[in-house]
């Protein structure tokens, strides 16, 4: 699992820990001082992105978090985090 | 609109435990509270090791408890912080986080105002004094109902926040600001006096009463019942240390 923390346009932190295992996502956990509304959003995200290939991490990401209420951080910003984490090993 | 304020405090465990419960409860209630003893709440989707210091928490015997809100990691100085929270149907409010985050940190500004100091919203939960913080808030909804939350350092021990609070490094760097130290300020300093929990809890009442008109009252049975339940879950390490 490696980790990227960024500082978020609106001032908040987002960490992504993520490990690839045969081009395909294994694990990954998504944290921050965000807020995310509902909460389990988080948690279905993760769940989601398992077993899931980079060129796919958009269309997983956007779909999971649609109608999400996301406040300091945002969707593209997830995305594109998660993707530099998945395609760059 | 008829507003319950309830008068009740604890430990983070119990106070976190009473905050959900009214949320899930769903009547609309105004506290304004303590943590006895002091302690640091971290936000739902925060890492612990990412956003406090373990050692130090440890040392000084300072509670940690997980909070049902997102947001960032909050010292609670038992002896320089009052925190609210306000609880109710979410139609009650602007509809959006963003909004109703803003509509209700007015009661903070307002207390502030009422102190003598002129507050100044930032970011998207930060409340300013001389440009340096005093207030973060956090929301989350369940069940058709809202809970926010936040903080108002009145005498907070600035040294013991900026040694349990891990800032983020990046987010300093940005700012181009060397410690936490340069970015908070309680209203002690900022009023050049000492400041007491009771005048800063009678500011975040009348600062409040936008809502509504508020009655002091206790929480029933079927509410009591539920408190209990969700204090097991936040007596629980493995829900304060499950990121």
């Amino acid at each position: 699992m490696r980790p990227k923390i960024i500082r978020s346009k609106a001032g908040k932190t987002l960490e992504i820990s993520l490990s690839v295992k045969e081009g395909k996502i294994e694990k990954v956990t998504i944290t921050g001082d965000f807020i995310a509304v509902p909460k389990s959003a988080i948690d279905r995200l993760e769940e989601s992105l398992r077993g899931v290939e980079p060129e796919k991490v958009e269309g997983v990401v956007k779909e999971v978090l649609e109608g999400v209420d996301l406040v300091g951080v945002t969707v593209q910003e997830i995305i594109e985090v998660i993707r530099e984490l998945s395609s760059s090993r | 609109m008829r507003w319950r304020f309830l008068p009740l405090e604890g430990d983070a465990a119990f106070n976190m435990a009473l905050d959900e419960a009214l949320m899930l409860g769903g009547r609309p209630t105004l506290r304004v509270y303590r943590f006895r003893p002091s302690a640091v709440t971290i936000g739902y989707f925060q890492r612990v090791s990412s956003s406090v210091d373990l050692e130090e928490i440890r040392r000084r015997g300072i509670d940690l408890v997980r909070r049902p809100t997102g947001g960032g990691a909050v010292y609670h100085d038992e002896m320089g912080e009052a925190t609210y929270s306000v609880t109710g149907p979410v139609d009650l409010f602007p509809s959006g986080v963003e909004g109703s985050m803003r509509f209700i940190c007015e009661g903070v500004m307002n207390a502030i105002r009422k102190l003598g100091l002129e507050p100044e919203f930032a970011g998207v939960n930060d409340v300013l004094v001389g440009g340096r913080k005093v207030s973060g808030s956090a929301q989350t909804r369940e069940a058709g109902n809202l809970l926010q939350h936040g903080t108002l350092m009145y005498d907070t021990d600035l040294e013991t926040l900026a040694k349990v609070i891990r800032p983020p490094s990046q987010k300093l760097a940005d700012k181009g600001i060397k410690s936490v130290l340069s970015r908070v300020t309680t209203l002690s300093k900022e009023l050049g006096r000492g400041v007491t929990y009771e005048e800063v809890k009678e500011a975040l009442i009348e600062g409040f009463s936008f809502l509504g008109e508020f009655e002091e009252r206790g929480l029933d049975e079927e509410e009591w019942k539920l408190v209990e339940r969700l204090e097991e879950k936040y007596r629980d390490r493995r829900w304060t240390f499950r990121r």
